[in-house]
């Protein structure tokens, strides 16, 4: 327990106060301790601090914090729900974004592409006509006989 | 702690937070209790650093122990709300006086009609903890109260294992010094 010129290593006594000595420096410090009265008042004052602190730990063991977490799942449910709310927003943004590219691309496209092109443009019924003359070549006749029973539909 | 249950908390699953709540909320809130003293700022302060937890959870690395940064952000709370506290007008209270004498030497406090020794001692040194400057009075609770090691100290105040030990012994020496002969009474 002698640090230098023979006086009390106070840092020594608190190792062993705190358990961090092994047996044989333990047993060392305990040697010195016995025979030197300012250690053991030392020792024996941190054991009342640390008694009367544990009387105070031991009020507060109960203490699960359950009356605390209401507030707090409060929070964190909103969080949540905010959080879902964006990402209906995001994927409403995205189903918005990818119409707006179909529709710019298909509206750009050259006017010479087959009567597919002009249909996805919705401009029927007029491209329906183009479309199936183009496709599924009939006779004229039939044809004309059998776009005009579907318009009649 | 189960890592699984902080991705899941990380991720936003509200009862994976809920189960690492239930698990730090006993520990640190003893701590943050010791701290403040005011039970109502104390549990504000609880509340606070969950929330912050919460928040947070998505940059916390997991190099370190959960328990030690939710207990980081615990103190730093508290040292938060004791600095509102020390600007807000002081409540008038006797053992809060700061006379600079021992306490064993004052004739307020040796009145006969103190409280009995434990219940009164225990107070004084609550008033006591709370005089010592921030550095020694957090590694002091977080050892005597919150149970820490050295190194948990070490790693929640970011400073080195050796620190924690010089600390720790000026603040139960500045106690033994402030408390006096009181002390050994309760021997």
């Amino acid at each position: 327990m002698s640090k230098g010129s023979g006086h009390c290593d106070l840092e020594r006594l608190q190792d062993l106060f705190d358990g961090r000595l092994t047996g044989g420096e333990a047993a060392a410090a305990r040697a010195h301790m016995d025979g030197c009265d300012a250690c053991r008042a030392a020792f024996e004052d941190w054991g009342t601090l640390r008694r009367m602190l544990a009387a105070a730990r031991g009020e507060l063991q109960g203490q699960d914090g359950t009356g605390l977490w209401d507030p707090i799942a409060w929070q964190v449910r909103g969080a949540r729900r905010r959080g879902v709310a964006w990402l209906r927003v995001g994927a409403v943004a995205a189903g918005l974004a990818v119409a707006a590219t179909v529709w710019q691309l298909l509206s750009t496209a050259p006017s010479s592409q087959p009567a597919s092109w002009d249909l996805l443009t919705l401009q029927a019924p007029e491209a329906s006509r183009q479309w199936v003359a183009y496709h599924l070549p009939l006779p004229e006749d039939q044809f004309a006989s059998a776009t005009s029973q579907e318009g009649t539909q | 702690m189960d890592p699984k249950l902080i991705a899941a908390a990380r991720q936003g699953d509200p009862d994976a937070f809920r189960s690492l709540y239930d698990a730090l909320v006993a520990p640190v809130t003893r701590v943050v209790r010791a701290l403040v003293r005011d039970r109502d700022a104390a549990d504000d302060v609880v509340q606070e650093t969950f929330l912050s937890v919460f928040r947070g959870l998505q940059g916390f690395r997991n190099d370190a122990e959960v328990s030690t940064w939710v207990t980081r952000i615990a103190l730093n709370r508290a040292r938060d709300a004791l600095r509102r506290r020390r600007r807000a007008p002081r409540r008038l209270e006797v053992l809060e006086q700061e006379d600079g004498r021992p306490l064993d030497q004052r004739a307020d406090l040796a009145a006969p009609e103190r409280p009995a020794p434990d219940p009164w001692l225990a107070r004084v040194l609550r008033a006591e903890i709370g005089r010592l400057p921030e550095e020694f009075r957090d590694c002091f609770l977080l050892r005597e109260v919150g149970e820490h090691s050295y190194e948990e100290i070490a790693a929640i105040m970011e400073i080195p294992v050796g620190t924690v030990r010089s600390r720790l012994l000026r603040a139960r020496e500045r106690l033994r010094a402030r408390l006096g002969s009181s002390l050994s009474g309760e021997r």
